[in-house]
């Protein structure tokens, strides 16, 4: 796990308008051509032309193309946004994800052909298409954006760069800019900085105003709005009843038979609707702050960390686990567990609501690949931890497997007679470690545990060791509890 | 294989294994920007410096300027040789078809065997005589042809002759 600011040393305060990116992998976030084109960042000030331009050049080909198969050709090889591997955002676990590449490029051309020859000349909203067209997902029109607002995206790293003086080398990016002229895409080489984690790639920093989980112009807020505003024309005209939500197939014929509704709902989102970027601060979906907190304390804290033998395994165990109790209970780290987190205060913790268990588990597992990462520790698959038994491998070759499972106290899963079982699948599964951490929200869910322990007490686990570990996430915590 | 160039260094030569000329253009850049960012060619390329924006070098540019001349004249003289070889090859067979074309000639009776032996003689001679028609032809052409190759061949230190 490695941050773009990390890995440059740069003293940045979170306050960044730029999303400093992690480099290992992607994080599961878009760009919105919507948000680009309200952005006030200087930079960017021509994007709106930019697509029109670029769309106003794919649809001559398009309206070409209804006659010519080489015109159609072109057209799919202008609409080829290979994935822009410098931003690290998008659908993809790992390194890097597949792209749409040419799938995208003909289920776009082939949306484009249509609607030119329904006489259209541009479009406005690019990403409308994919109202218009199976097979277009979020990915492949954030991709899209990416690809043609590249020049700029260039040129805004190069801003941050010279900023904070990041050294830079050469780079060729591939659809760099686009030719008017020939209409084709050219490669071109940019002073940029490395990407440490992928061979011969540059990093592309991105505006956090431009960043999404949902397109603010797609099908499903499409087919919201005509199910709210059109359901007398649907079922009368169109013959359709009202679902809770549309199929595909359904949203494209109703977009086909009333192109104008399109229209009407892009004015309302244009207008009307309250679309804000994706809020980094409050991160609902756990795509970033979370691990990000979990890397930086991990940074701030460093510990040795090694095993070689039983014991000194069951030592690294519970020192990982002792450094998420300190990060949620002494660092701040529970006001992540929180809805609201920025503006909890002690008074109202009533009426604050608990995140669920999976936002503490991605901040749990976090924490562990932190320090597993830092230490040289390889982990068997990553999302996985916090909620099962994890693989743990050592630089010194010495290999063990622990369950470390991550609960909250106030789950219905927490419930007595589960324990019952567990020796027998520890033995099952060959683990001789087994751990519950336990998220505490509430002064009362501690009487939970109580039981919870009363019956840990009663089942035999033999040469087994069992541990329940509590963390406590309370608003107004007491002291630390390991009981 | 394509090879290219930049304007801001022409003596550089990328040479990369590869027919698409897009690839090939994308390859070279690839390589002119690994020479730069290890430091092993001190060159200042423009931002935004395209693919496209590659000199491509073909064999013909890679030519000395009398390179044409030197070629055509080793044409001609291989042309002269082949003639010459040829002449020589067909000279006693054009002989023996010259010494059968006598019989014809002569008041004693003609074989079927005869006749085909002065049938095919006829062949001969017409092979010959058109090989030596292109020997006499080539070797005016070849004289000045040798005299340029004796130029091309002169040595760069030899001293020049007045």
């Amino acid at each position: 796990m490695q941050y773009f600011s990390h890995f440059y040393k740069l003293s940045t305060t979170g306050e960044e308008i730029w999303l400093d990116p992690r480099m290992d992998r992607d994080t599961g976030l878009f760009i919105d051509p919507f948000f680009v084109f309200r952005s006030e960042i200087p930079t960017f000030s021509n994007a709106k032309q930019k697509f029109l331009d670029f769309f106003r050049a794919a649809f001559e080909l398009a309206h070409e193309a209804k006659r010519s198969g080489t015109a159609l050709k072109k057209l799919e090889n202008l609409l080829k946004f290979p994935e822009v591997m410098e931003i690290r955002l998008g659908l993809s676990v790992g390194e890097g994800g597949a792209g749409p590449g040419s799938k995208f490029a003909k289920a776009c051309a082939g949306a484009l052909v249509r609607l030119a020859e329904k006489g259209y000349r541009g479009l406005d909203h690019f990403e409308e298409i994919e109202i218009f067209t199976k097979g277009i997902g979020p990915d492949g029109i954030s991709d899209a954006t990416a690809n043609i607002l590249k020049y700029e995206l260039i040129q805004y790293t190069q801003e941050i760069c010279e900023q904070f003086s990041i050294p830079t080398k050469k780079f060729l990016i591939d659809n760099a800019q686009f030719d008017f002229h020939d209409r084709r895409w050219d490669h071109a080489t940019f002073s940029l900085p490395e990407n440490p984690c992928l061979k011969n790639k540059a990093v592309l920093l991105v505006p956090k105003e431009f960043l999404c989980t949902i397109h603010a112009i797609g099908s499903d807020g499409f087919s919201e709005y005509v199910s709210r505003n059109k359901s007398e024309e649907l079922r009368a005209d169109l013959n359709y009843e009202i679902e809770k939500s549309f199929s595909k197939a359904t949203i494209i014929d109703i977009a086909e038979k009333r192109p104008e509704w399109v229209s009407e709902y892009i004015q309302y989102v244009e207008n009307e609707a309250n679309i804000t970027p994706y809020n980094l601060e409050e991160d609902e979906k756990n795509l970033y702050r979370n691990t990000r907190k979990a890397f930086d304390f991990a940074s701030l804290n460093p510990i040795p960390l090694s095993a070689s033998n039983d014991e000194e395994f069951l030592q690294f165990v519970e020192t990982i686990i002792q450094q998420f109790r300190l990060c949620v209970e002494e660092q701040g780290c529970f006001k992540l567990l929180w809805n609201d987190a920025q503006k909890l205060t002690n008074s109202d913790e009533a009426e604050r609501k608990p995140r669920d268990e999976n936002t503490a588990q991605c901040l749990f597992s976090s924490i562990v690949t932190s320090y597993c990462q830092a230490n040289n520790i390889d982990i068997s698959r990553e999302v996985e931890t916090g909620r099962g038994p994890v693989d743990f491998k050592f630089s010194s070759g010495y290999q063990k497997r622990a369950l470390v499972e991550l609960k909250l106290a106030k789950s219905s899963k927490l419930k007595q007679g589960r324990l019952e079982q567990l020796p027998a699948y520890l033995r099952a599964k060959q683990i001789q470690h087994g751990y519950y951490v336990i998220i505490v929200y509430r002064k009362k869910e501690f009487e939970k545990i109580e039981k919870l322990l009363e019956e840990a007490e009663k089942v035999d686990f033999g040469d087994l060791l069992f541990k329940v570990v509590t963390v406590d996430a309370g608003l107004d915590k007491p002291s630390a509890s390991n009981i | 294989m394509p090879r290219y160039t930049i304007p801001q260094c022409p003596e550089l030569l990328l040479t990369v294994p590869n027919s698409d000329p897009e690839k090939a253009r994308y390859k070279a850049t690839q390589k002119l920007i690994h020479l730069i960012n290890e430091n092993q060619l001190d060159v200042q390329i423009p931002e935004g410096f395209s693919t496209r924006q590659l000199i491509e070098i073909t064999e013909k540019d890679l030519m000395a300027q009398g390179e044409d001349k030197v070629i055509e004249a080793v044409k001609t003289l291989s042309k002269l040789s082949a003639s010459r070889r040829k002449v020589q090859e067909l000279h006693e067979q054009a002989l023996e078809a010259r010494h059968q074309i006598d019989i014809l000639f002569e008041d004693k009776k003609i074989t079927a065997e005869e006749f085909e032996k002065i049938e095919e003689g006829f062949r001969a001679l017409k092979e010959f005589a058109t090989a030596n028609l292109r020997y006499k032809e080539a070797l005016p052409n070849a004289e000045t042809a040798r005299l340029l190759i004796d130029q091309a061949l002169e040595s760069p230190e030899s001293p020049k002759t007045k």
